[in-house]
């Protein structure tokens, strides 16, 4: 979650949404929640997708290397969310132009990514199989598939291809 | 204006130069040159089917066809024209960048996606801070959810 409703108790400023013109953004729950928070909302005129350009470059961003990513695995175009998923996450890990090459999370967090533990989208994982989980003849590891970051800690979530379930690890 | 009695009818011998939709362009021979310059280039440029002020401009002055005249051209707005070519100006670069973290805020919902994804997602909406430019993403079955992912 962004949690704009709880950072809002420390943070003061002024912030303002930009958003473009969606009903989806223009509901009741998203007036009365702006009111609470004092968030300004910025909406762009109809059908100007340009002015809200900001955003829609980062979905060309992201939607590139999603095709690009799964174009070079074995998974169907079911993936797409994952891939879009995972993108993302090196994204904020990347130097920006805009930001003088430093990296979105170094600004937000105050602190360099660590990238040690980066994975290619869609290598082999192999996955230890707790004792408590096999008897003394199963295979002491199984083989699924890398597909993204988990959030917060060092951890992956990974794809089983026979159970056809994701799994983390 | 003259006309020439043939069998039944007065055939026109003037010219008539449509500005609108229906009206139609009746010239006689020789008759191009009684009309003023602005209606002979409005003339031209619907007989080349609206042809741009610079095509035609290239086309009468290089001399690259023959049959028309030599005389100036002199455009005008063309209604017809507007309604058939009307494009929007390219927004200005520009805009003014946050000083801090979370003081704007973009986010747009991306769909609809036409294959359902593992989890049976169809959209995503995207939060970037304007400042860190930070990405997040949630994925969304229906666009209402919007407001959940917000919270």
């Amino acid at each position: 979650m962004i949690g704009l409703n709880n950072l809002s108790l420390w943070w003061k400023t002024r912030k303002v949404l930009r958003i473009d013109n969606g009903g989806e953004f223009c509901s009741k729950e998203f007036e009365e929640l702006y009111k609470k928070c004092s968030i300004a909302w910025k909406n762009t005129t109809a059908y100007t997708p340009k002015k809200n350009g900001f955003v829609e470059r980062m979905n060309k961003t992201l939607m590139e290397r999603e095709r690009s990513m799964l174009s070079g695995v074995r998974f169907g175009h079911e993936f797409w969310a994952k891939a879009v998923e995972t993108t993302c996450y090196p994204v904020n890990r990347s130097p920006s132009s805009p930001l003088e090459d430093k990296t979105p999370q170094d600004i937000w967090t105050c602190k360099k990514p660590s990238l040690s533990h980066m994975k290619v989208f869609g290598c082999d994982a192999y996955v230890h199989v707790p004792k408590e989980e096999r008897t003394k003849m199963d295979s002491k590891s199984k083989k699924c598939i890398f597909i993204r970051y988990k959030d917060g800690i060092k951890g992956y979530k990974l794809w089983n291809p026979i159970t056809r379930k994701v799994m983390y690890n | 204006m003259r006309g020439v009695w043939i069998g039944t009818l007065y055939k026109l011998q003037g010219g008539t130069v449509g500005y609108g939709c229906n009206s139609s362009v009746v010239l006689g021979r020789g008759v191009e040159n009684l009309v003023v310059s602005g209606d002979k280039t409005m003339l031209w440029h619907q007989r080349l089917e609206h042809i741009g002020e610079k095509g035609l401009q290239i086309v009468h002055g290089k001399g690259m066809v023959e049959g028309m005249n030599n005389s100036s051209l002199d455009f005008d707005l063309y209604e017809n024209c507007i309604y058939g070519n009307h494009n929007r100006v390219s927004l200005p670069f520009g805009g003014k960048r946050a000083k801090q973290i979370l003081e704007l805020v973009h986010s747009d919902v991306f769909g609809l996606v036409k294959v359902l994804s593992l989890g049976k997602s169809m959209y995503y909406v995207s939060f970037i801070d304007d400042f860190s430019r930070n990405t997040w993403i949630y994925f969304l079955k229906k666009k209402s959810e919007v407001f959940d992912r917000f919270k």
